[in-house]
């Protein structure tokens, strides 16, 4: 999310999937879309049938792979070496689009004379604090300017465990600050991109070393398939042809995975393939409503919108916003969209002399993300646990830690439609079995409340594309079973009926929300839709706002989330609109509603050039209307409806004003996409390969193994392996990898538990190779134990050709597939691949590494009981780790 | 509750060879019980009885006549009770004589049953109201039903997709019209008077006979591949027991031919090998229905020889 | 013999029925399947069928393994990547676009023209719909699985847990109200596709033409699309990308009936065998 936000202003997929059929070239890396968004492959094989090549990178030949016009193998964990390869390529052989790079991107601009490049310092950039594991993004900055980040660490303070360091200001510094864009400009830029420091040659020096000879070592991608497929993006590029990137988890999860989806954005901006039909980077979320849940957010770190939540010390609302304040862009509104958020929530209590009761919000101090306070849980810190449309036990890494985290606490409530492995633990789990842990020991108080599923309530998906979909309950929800709605409403109602009498200041920041909703039906359901309403928000006049550009900064406005202002445009629910595809052009704006502003494709400025006409008629998408003196196009442009191309922006303009006719990235501070990012990403401006925590091999580019600023908890509970040549590191000599299948969804709570879906895919499995079966004496069909320092666990095995060997760096390298649904609930119920992994995540996002890390396999079943432990401090002290507590 | 067999997978089953999916069967394999294949020897019994039991008749050998005839009836009060409990629907059997349909060997098979009984039926009812010459003429009726009852399975057998039944299908109505035959004329020859018998037993020792001749032109009919079944697995083990039962009776039933005692051990032996050839081919059947090399092989063949 | 098994085929069939409407059939085209298996849980749900066992069979991503009474619609995974080395051999699997391949296909009744099920059914469940598909009436079914071992393809099935006959239905009761299969419906890259027969037929062809012009998918070839196959064509045919067994499909099916005068004329002269070694078994014993 950090990884597109940073780079081009919003963290989402930049297009949509109807988009895809316009491609020339599509390439999924880090997916596997055809297995896991088969609905909307469709739209891939609309492009491959128009003829466009389709290229699938994964370590697996997979169901994608299938129907794709190309496969080529990778090895798990390597993908910014491939793609740093290919950013090296389009240098080398001077295949960018120059007109868009030069306009559009942040290439010219010359960067501080104090940085140092991992070219310079053995794989670290400059600000490197050894003790604290963190950056001080200072020396990252662009010279004599100091930019804020889109999106990530966005703020200058540095509380504990935010993975960066700060430091006094110098006079200099405080002048960089402070200094404004000179007419949409910073003050050093190098149009013709020859200056040692800006940001093209930076990036020409960081790659030098990503040939195709090196990618072949490090990946283990024959060279002439690497070759084929740089030849293919960069020959599907340009005025006349454009490519996609689709991406998911194969990116996502890896303790550099923020930094890999950077290193695509990179790619697409160099090849001008952003916002232009058939472009783009298609971020393929995973459930119905995920990109919804970072929207509108269930992230500690985020408020509604993407504004950051505040930090210790964020003592008053004028701090906080100059904190995060953009100079340029609609960033630049970070008061308007805060301000009217606290409307939403506060109404008639927030006021301009209270500050609008933002000392209401919690103040973050540390990492809260859901390992942390797991390892919070095991402590005992953390008394009292919600899950909700979750089930940690079998979906988190390191998942028996998870268990065991849950019997420590206080309470817990879990509300799911079944009795998923996260409620039962107490009485059924791996850890009842080898005695790890007993049901009579336990106090937790677990609360298991039925809830309701999407047919049996009101509501509103935002899927992978940005699109808010409605959805109308069908039937009523059975017995107990209610909405996630509902239960908070109420729940938030019963803690105010506590909480009235309370004279506790800390009580007024509930006591003052804002909560009331209608009640509909003998269920007293809240009417999802008033709710809705609310996040559209409405003017000073009470009637629903149609855009974001009308919400101020003066209490007036009340919004939600900002970026869904305009959902409910005319008092009508966009998001319910359900006009057929045959009956509107094919972008169908009148299904559903997109944000923001129901702009389909983002960034669709750049699908014409500088002054504003198409790059060619074959990629006509957004144009300026000389005559009517507005933008137009199939789509609703996302740029000031009414900015001529060469507008430039006067002294002292501020926000949107601030940036020229020749910026499509409008919530970037300069309005171009940033190939070098100077704020937002804790672990560097340029994304660089560095190995797995668990790998098999040495990193061959630099000194540095593993991303520096990663996020790590040793422990041990969770210990990791060794790597590469340390001792010990060929103790887990094969390289794991989890994965999803079509038929089951997630941790299986919703999938193992139906006897249609379960019968598809019956039982746990791994895939192997048949030589790593042939070295292991596995047996097809039978069965296999994998082993890492966490647990072990046992699967049948199928042994295919569709998991190949490689060759890395001089050595053989063996992939062990698992698929991760099983756990021991359900009709079909298996061993849970997540108790193999160790947590370490990305510095960015907290996102756990599950993509790759070492195992071993040995044939058969696993050990039952205290044998399982004996197993695990076998290979630990071969290893040379401690024993498990 | 997944299973947990964990059973080693045949590589070969796995390795999908450019001849098959898996291993898998193309065709599926019957799914009648042994009801079924018993009902084909109790019912091809009955009917040449029918038939022996006019021929005795007709030369005067009434009490041979009435042994065949009560064979008759109680292959028919027991068959009908067979076919039932084989049925999934039990209280549907009536839609057996829904409708008549040529196509279907089974509804045309159904309707002899039916008229074969009723005339059985009738014959002895009116036998015991002392209607002589009703219960001749009616005997006369379900001879003519019998031959036709006798066979007609082998057509129903063939009238499918089995490899080993449906290119057999010009040899195996001889196959079992000859069980029967066998059959019939084993009944007579161990429950019929000496002085009547002579001719069941030379229709039993005859029968077994043309049993084995006509199995041994069933597999030429089929051919290397399609024979197979007949002499592999379970179908070539009871195909090699109905053999050995079919020639100790020839062998026993001829040399014992003056001794009761031997004679009704090689009725004994005739009358399983007529039985037991029905359970080998049913079991033929299955074999080369699960095993999709005889479906594709043959028909691979077949294809090559048309071009 | 012969006139009964013309008069058998699907279109004089059709002549006959009172409501007979154009002849509605699937053509699956297996260059576009994702082998997602949506076809095979939408089929279950609509027609209300039980999962009929859990089991991992190690036949690539296939657990259903077969059609049956109670699994309609059965999607086949074929793994061809082996480039023939050994495991020893092949230390480096390269697995290049032009030498590998999964093939995915998803299997259904083929509503045969001459369908030998319906014409072994001695009750007359078994049925030809206006829409020229093969329906068994489930109501008269009694369950004596003759159709089974008739049906060329192995397809249709005798359940357990009702004793009935069951196979894909061509949902029959979607098309007397206008809509489509729910396989047809739920398949998102319109690899199952649903219409007239004829124009699927027609549609079939171009789309192997096209894929020829384009040089892809070389090995292409429609099976059982044409009508001078021992089936009279299906009603529900396939482009495949290899040999029918492959697929565990039989590489020149047939309607059993074709064969079926010569069966009972041999069968006659096996009646009048019995007959004549009857009366001959008597020579030499008249008293």
């Amino acid at each position: 999310m950090p990884g597109l936000g940073t780079t081009l202003g919003r963290g989402g997929a930049t297009t949509f999937m109807q988009d895809l059929q316009n491609s020339d070239c599509i390439l999924i890396m880090g997916s596997n879309m055809a297995e896991n968004h088969p609905v909307g492959f469709q739209w891939v094989m609309e492009a491959r049938e128009r003829g466009a090549e389709v290229i699938h990178v994964d370590p697996r030949f997979t169901r994608t792979s299938a129907v794709a016009t190309r496969h080529v193998k990778i090895r798990p964990g390597s993908d910014i070496a491939f793609l740093g390869g290919i950013v090296n390529y389009i240098i080398t052989h001077e295949r960018w689009f120059h007109d868009y790079v030069v306009n559009y991107t942040n290439a010219p601009v010359i960067i501080d004379p104090r940085y140092r490049d991992t070219e310079d310092l053995g794989g670290l950039f400059s600000g490197f604090d050894a003790k604290q594991d963190a950056y001080d993004l200072a020396s990252w900055q662009y010279e004599d300017l100091d930019m804020t980040g889109s999106a990530g660490r966005r703020m200058g303070s540095a509380v504990s465990g935010s993975k960066i360091v700060t430091h006094e200001l110098s006079p200099e510094e405080k002048a960089a600050e402070d200094r404004p864009l000179e007419h949409g400009e910073p003050p050093h830029v190098d149009v013709t991109l020859q200056h040692p420091r800006c940001v093209f040659q930076l990036l020409k020096k960081h790659y030098a070393r990503y040939t195709p000879e090196m990618v072949e070592r490090i990946c283990g991608t024959p060279k002439e398939q690497f070759l084929a497929v740089a030849e293919a993006l960069c020959a599907n590029s340009g005025r006349e042809r454009t490519s996609a990137m689709c991406y998911a988890l194969g990116w996502t999860h890896h303790t550099e995975g923020a930094q890999t989806i950077r290193t695509a954005a990179m790619i697409q901006l160099l090849l001008g393939n952003i916002g232009r039909p058939g472009s783009g980077i298609l971020a393929l979320r995973g459930h119905a409503s995920i990109q919804g849940s970072t929207d509108i957010p269930t992230l500690y770190e985020l408020l509604p919108g993407y504004i950051p939540m505040p930090e210790e010390g964020m003592t008053d609302l004028g701090k906080f916003l100059h904190e995060t304040t953009a100079k340029g862009g609609f960033w630049g509104h970070m008061d308007a969209y805060t301000i009217s958020l606290l409307k939403a929530w506060y109404g008639e209590h927030a006021t301009a002399e209270n500050e609008w009761c933002f000392g209401h919000l919690p103040r973050i101090n540390g990492d809260h993300s859901i390992y942390p306070a797991m390892m919070g849980m095991l402590q005992g810190t953390v008394k009292g646990f919600f899950c909700i449309g979750e089930n940690p036990a079998v979906g988190s890494a390191n998942a028996s830690l998870h268990r065991r985290a849950m019997a420590n606490l206080d309470w817990l409530v879990v509300r799911d439609l079944f009795e998923i492995e996260s409620a039962a633990f107490w009485y059924d789990s791996p850890e009842i079995e080898t005695g790890k842990l007993r049901t009579a020991d336990i106090k937790t108080e677990i609360f298991l409340l039925p809830a309701a599923d999407h047919l049996q309530k009101d509501g509103s998906f935002t899927n992978t594309q940005r699109l808010l979909q409605w959805h109308h309950k069908a039937v009523e929800p059975n017995g107990d079973a209610r909405s996630e709605l509902w239960f908070y409403y109420h729940l938030g109602k019963r803690i105010r009926e506590k909480l009235l009498a309370s004279s506790d200041p800390k009580d007024r920041a509930i006591n003052e929300l804002t909560w009331n909703y209608p009640e509909l039906g003998a269920l007293a359901d809240p009417d999802a839709s008033a709710v809705l309403r609310e996040i559209n928000g409405w003017g000073a006049d009470g009637k629903a706002l149609d855009t974001y550009t009308k919400l101020k900064a003066d209490g007036s406005t009340v919004s939600g989330c900002w970026i869904y202002c305009g959902v409910f445009t005319g008092e009508q629910n966009l998001a319910a609109r359900r006009k057929p595809g045959s009956e509107q052009s094919w972008v169908a704006p009148e299904w559903g509603w997109a944000w923001p502003a129901n702009r389909r494709q983002l960034y669709n400025r750049a699908s014409a050039d500088p002054d504003g006409k198409p790059w060619s008629e074959r990629k006509r998408y957004v144009w300026w209307d000389a005559e009517k003196k507005e933008w137009t196009g199939y789509d609703v442009p996302d740029f000031v409806k009414d900015k001529p191309p060469d507008y430039v922006p006067p002294d002292g303009a501020k926000a949107e004003k601030a940036l020229d006719g020749r910026s499509p990235f409008i919530m970037q501070g300069d309005g171009k996409g940033w190939l070098f990012v100077p704020d937002g990403l804790v672990d560097g401006p340029l994304p660089t390969h560095y190995e797995p925590e668990e790998s098999p091999v040495d990193n061959a580019l630099y000194a540095q193994q593993a991303n520096p600023v990663r996020e790590r908890w040793p422990s041990a509970n969770n210990p990791y392996h060794p790597s590469g040549s340390a001792p010990g590191a060929s103790v887990f000599p094969y390289v794991m990898t989890s994965y999803r299948l079509t038929e089951h969804h997630t941790a299986g709570g919703m999938s193992r538990t139906l006897p249609h879906l379960a019968e598809l895919q019956p039982e746990m499995f791994c895939e192997v190779s048949p030589a790593l079966a042939a070295e292991r004496g596995l047996v097809h069909g039978a069965w296999a134990t994998i082993v890492s320092a966490r647990s072990a666990i046992e699967a049948r095995v199928l042994v295919t050709d569709r998991v190949p060997d490689y060759q890395i760096q001089g050595q053989t390298v063996r992939v062990v597939g698992l698929p991760y649904h099983w756990g021991n609930r359900g009709i079909s119920v298996g061993d849970s691949a997540n108790d193999l992994w160790s947590i370490s995540a990305d510095p960015n996002v907290h996102i756990q590494e599950t993509k790759a890390a070492t195992c071993d396999v040995i044939a058969g079943r696993r050990p039952r009981g205290t044998a399982l432990s004996a197993l695990v401090n076998e290979y630990r002290r071969r290893a040379g780790l401690p024993a498990e507590e | 509750m997944s299973t947990t067999d964990g059973r080693p997978v045949d590589a070969a089953e796995t390795a999908p060879t450019t001849a098959s999916y898996y291993g898998r069967p193309i065709v599926k394999p019957h799914v009648w019980r042994w009801y079924i294949p018993l009902y084909f020897w109790i019912g091809g019994t009955a009917g040449a009885a029918a038939v022996e039991c006019v021929c005795a008749r007709m030369r005067g050998a009434h009490a041979l006549a009435t042994v065949e005839k009560r064979a008759a009836l109680l292959g028919v009060l027991v068959a009908p009770p067979l076919l039932i409990a084989d049925l999934g629907v039990k209280l549907r059997f009536v839609n057996m004589l829904r409708v008549f349909k040529l196509t279907s060997p089974m509804s045309v098979g159904s309707w002899i049953l039916t008229g074969f009984g009723g005339a059985i039926a009738a014959s002895t009812l009116a036998e015991l109201l002392g209607w002589e010459r009703t219960s001749r003429a009616l005997e006369v009726v379900a001879a003519g039903f019998g031959p036709p009852l006798a066979v007609y399975t082998a057509v129903l057998v063939a009238d499918t997709a089995t490899p080993a039944w449906h290119e057999a299908g010009d040899t195996l109505p001889f196959v079992f019209a000859a069980s029967g035959m066998a059959s019939a004329g084993a009944i007579g020859a161990a429950f019929a008077p000496p002085a009547e018998s002579r001719s069941a037993r030379q229709l039993m020792i005859g029968g077994a006979i043309a049993l084995l001749a006509a199995g041994r032109a069933m597999d030429n009919q089929l051919g290397e591949l399609l024979s197979e079944p007949y002499r592999i697995g379970k179908g070539g083990s009871l195909r090699r027991a109905s053999a050995t039962c079919a020639l100790a009776g020839i062998v026993i039933g001829t040399l014992g031919r003056k001794n009761r005692t031997a004679t009704r051990f090689a009725a004994a032996c005739v009358a399983a090998a007529g039985m037991i050839e029905r359970f080998a081919v049913t079991a033929a059947g299955t074999q080369s229905a699960e095993d999709p090399k005889y479906t594709v092989e043959s028909q691979r063949a077949r294809m090559q020889a048309r071009d | 013999m012969s006139d009964l098994y013309d008069d058998t085929a699907a279109e004089r069939e059709m002549a006959t029925h009172p409501q007979a409407e154009a002849r509605k059939g699937f053509f699956t085209d297996t260059t576009l399947c994702i082998g997602c298996k949506a076809c095979e849980v939408a089929c279950k749900e609509w027609n209300q069928l039980p999962a009929d066992g859990y089991s991992f069979t190690g036949h690539s991503y296939d657990n259903t393994g077969e059609l049956n009474g109670s699994t309609w619609r059965h999607v086949a995974f074929v793994e061809q990547l082996r480039n023939g080395a050994t495991p020893q051999e092949d230390e480096q699997q390269v697995v290049r676009a032009d030498a590998g391949r999964w093939l995915m296909e998803s299997d259904v009744c083929k509503h045969c023209t001459h369908a030998a099920c319906l014409d072994v059914c001695p009750t007359g469940a078994l049925v030809r719909t206006e829409f020229g598909t093969v329906f068994v009436q489930q109501d008269v079914c009694n369950g004596c699985g003759y159709c089974v071992p008739a049906c060329p393809f192995g397809v249709i099935d005798k359940r357990e847990y009702d004793g009935h006959a069951g196979k894909c239905t061509l949902c029959y009761d979607r098309l007397q109200d206008g809509e489509t299969p729910s396989c047809a419906k739920a398949c998102p890259t319109e690899s199952i596709q649903y219409g007239d027969l004829e124009e699927l037929r027609t549609r079939a062809d171009a789309r192997l033409e096209k894929l020829q012009r384009e040089g892809r998918y070389t090995d292409a070839s429609l099976y059982l699309r044409d009508t001078d196959n021992g089936i009279g064509g299906a009603g529900a045919f396939f482009l495949l990308l290899d040999k029918p067994e492959v697929y565990g499909l039989p590489p020149d099916p047939f309607d059993t009936t074709r064969d079926l005068g010569r069966l009972w004329k041999h069968a006659a002269y096996a009646a009048l065998a019995l007959v004549g070694v009857t009366a001959l078994a008597a020579v030499g014993t008249r008293r």
